[in-house]
């Protein structure tokens, strides 16, 4: 069966930046992969040489088995772009109904509309919509015409927390219905309700590519941070699974996935500890120590 | 086009054109300035001397009618295809479109006019208005043309000039004088079209009435009664017969 998705060794140069270095893919029919990234990790530039919005400096990107930026492959994607617009002065039923006609075989508007929790502003004038309902529109765009395969970028941006829980409802809806599905988002959280398989980018190359269980198993997921009794030196920490450690005169500050047991051995190692804090550690830092690793 | 693997090229061009439509009736600032102003202009510089015939036995009216066409045709260039597609890329609309089904090509968001406007020219060959609708189908062709060119540009295409040129090319040999001057005065209209002007000036039979008394077939002297048979040449003011409009 065709993948869905191939890059093979997809390379994209602007100008001195590399934005993706090198980036193997294959996604399946019916997959539900989220790409997991920090902010300028090359999550949108894969997603853009995925749908031939750009084309690779070097390397190969195919959709449904041809080239990305033809009719046919694109007739069975819906798309969800990062930063994309739509004119203010028509109406979400009217733009719904416009990217209906672009497919082989579309959705009803009303139920385009619904899957989006559109129903009370589809007659309102894409102008007038809220930043959390402007989402929600482009997602209808997205589904309107009963696409195979879904391209999500950060598609929960600016929902409330309602809005949110809705749209990730049909996404799994989708999914459940054997759609494919790409989503880049920064939320692990995210990724780990929706995704059987996540793919962390950094850097423009892939650092995991695994399901949410191992790669949250990598990734150090708690801050540690405590005053100690006396200066400690790196060595003490030795054997422990920690990462970016700073030690600044008594005050240290660490990444750990297992903080228990690392308290647990500096107690046993004699180490007096204050003023301890345990916070779930940002994405972006956790990422960060998981690049600095390798 | 009857692949089912993708959606019907016909179906894609009338809702684009249809919603293209829309979009630029809701902006009043295009819709009165297009469409209500060169009907007003009409009505009062044209119905009152719609009667009269020009020395060479033009109807004045039929002549302003096509005027004030050529007029609202550039206008849709100026505000529908050049300040708007300037806006849709400031919003960003063209990022979602280029990775919709949609081709990817400025001609399907505007080939859905050419249809109707060639419809409308093969059913009145004949009769008292067939030249002016002729004029008409004229501009239409080369402002379809431009903005093709304009929306390519739009798209991320490049500018596509040498269509443009066969676009003039073609149509002036076998045309009218009629359509020819058409054509040239419409190229005047959009200042992008300034070198395309310049450039077939030296050498092409055309009219370029916008320069007083300007005929590049007469190698730029002004002898265009005889040289412009057609009725619809549109001449400066140097040109212009003393009291034709009286006639």
């Amino acid at each position: 069966m065709t993948p869905v998705v191939e890059l093979v060794a997809a390379r994209k140069r602007f100008g001195d930046v590399e934005a993706v270095r090198g980036v193997d893919l294959t996604i399946g029919a019916g997959e539900m992969v989220a790409l997991l990234g920090p902010n300028g990790a090359g999550k949108t530039t894969s997603i853009g040489l995925m749908l031939g919005l750009r084309r690779p400096t070097d390397g190969q990107a195919r959709l449904f088995g041809l080239d990305p930026a033809d009719r046919r492959a694109r007739s069975r994607c819906g798309v969800m772009l990062q930063e994309s617009g739509t004119t203010g002065v028509l109406t979400v039923r009217e733009l719904v109904d416009l990217f209906r006609a672009y497919y082989p075989s579309p959705l009803p508007t009303e139920k385009a509309i619904a899957m989006a929790g559109l129903e009370p502003k589809a007659g309102a004038r894409a102008g007038t919509l809220s930043g959390g309902e402007r989402q929600r529109l482009y997602f209808a765009l997205a589904v309107c015409g009963d696409p195979e395969a879904l391209f999500l970028d950060e598609p929960t941006v600016g929902m409330d927390v309602e809005t949110r829980r809705a749209v990730l409802d049909s996404i799994r809806a989708l999914s459940a219905a054997g759609k494919t599905i790409v989503l880049t988002t920064h939320y692990l959280d995210e990724a780990d309700q929706l995704a059987r398989r996540i793919i962390v980018i950094d850097h423009g190359v892939v650092i995991a590519d695994a399901t949410p269980r191992e790669i949250k198993a990598r990734i150090p997921s708690k801050r540690v941070s405590f005053t100690a009794g006396a200066p400690l030196s790196d060595s003490i920490f030795q054997g422990l699974a920690v990462q970016s450690l700073e030690i600044s005169g008594p005050r240290v500050r660490l990444l750990s996935h297992e903080p228990e047991r690392v308290l647990k051995t500096l107690f046993e190692r004699g180490v007096t500890v204050e003023d301890l804090e345990i916070t779930g550690a940002d994405l972006e830092e956790a990422f960060l120590s998981l690049t600095a690793r390798r | 086009m009857t692949d089912p693997s993708v959606a019907p090229l016909l179906r894609m061009l009338l809702a684009q054109t249809r919603c293209e439509i829309l979009m630029r009736w809701r902006v009043p600032a295009f819709s009165v300035s297009s469409l209500a102003l060169p009907i007003v202009f009409f009505v009062f510089f044209g119905l009152p001397v719609a009667h009269m015939t020009m020395g060479n036995g033009v109807n004045v009216g039929a002549y302003l009618l096509a005027s004030f066409g050529a007029y609202a045709v550039g206008n849709v260039m100026v505000y529908g295809f050049g300040i708007g597609v300037a806006n849709e890329r400031g919003m960003k609309v063209d990022r979602l479109l280029r990775a919709s089904p949609l081709p990817p090509s400025g001609l399907s968001r505007t080939v859905g006019l050419q249809g109707p406007l060639n419809f409308l020219q093969e059913h009145t060959q004949v009769g008292p208005r067939a030249d002016v609708l002729k004029s008409m189908k004229a501009y239409s062709d080369l402002a379809i043309t431009a903005v093709q060119a304009i929306a390519s540009l739009g798209t991320g295409l490049r500018l596509n000039l040498p269509q443009i040129m066969m676009t003039l090319h073609n149509n002036i040999p076998s045309g009218t004088d009629t359509e020819g001057t058409a054509r040239a005065k419409l190229a005047i209209t959009n200042g992008l079209m300034d070198d395309v002007e310049r450039a077939l000036a030296g050498r092409a039979d055309v009219h370029v009435s916008g320069i007083a008394g300007r005929d590049p077939r007469a190698g730029g002297r002004c002898d265009d009664r005889e040289r412009i048979p057609d009725e619809l040449a549109i001449r400066g003011p140097s040109a212009d017969e003393p009291g034709t409009a009286a006639g």
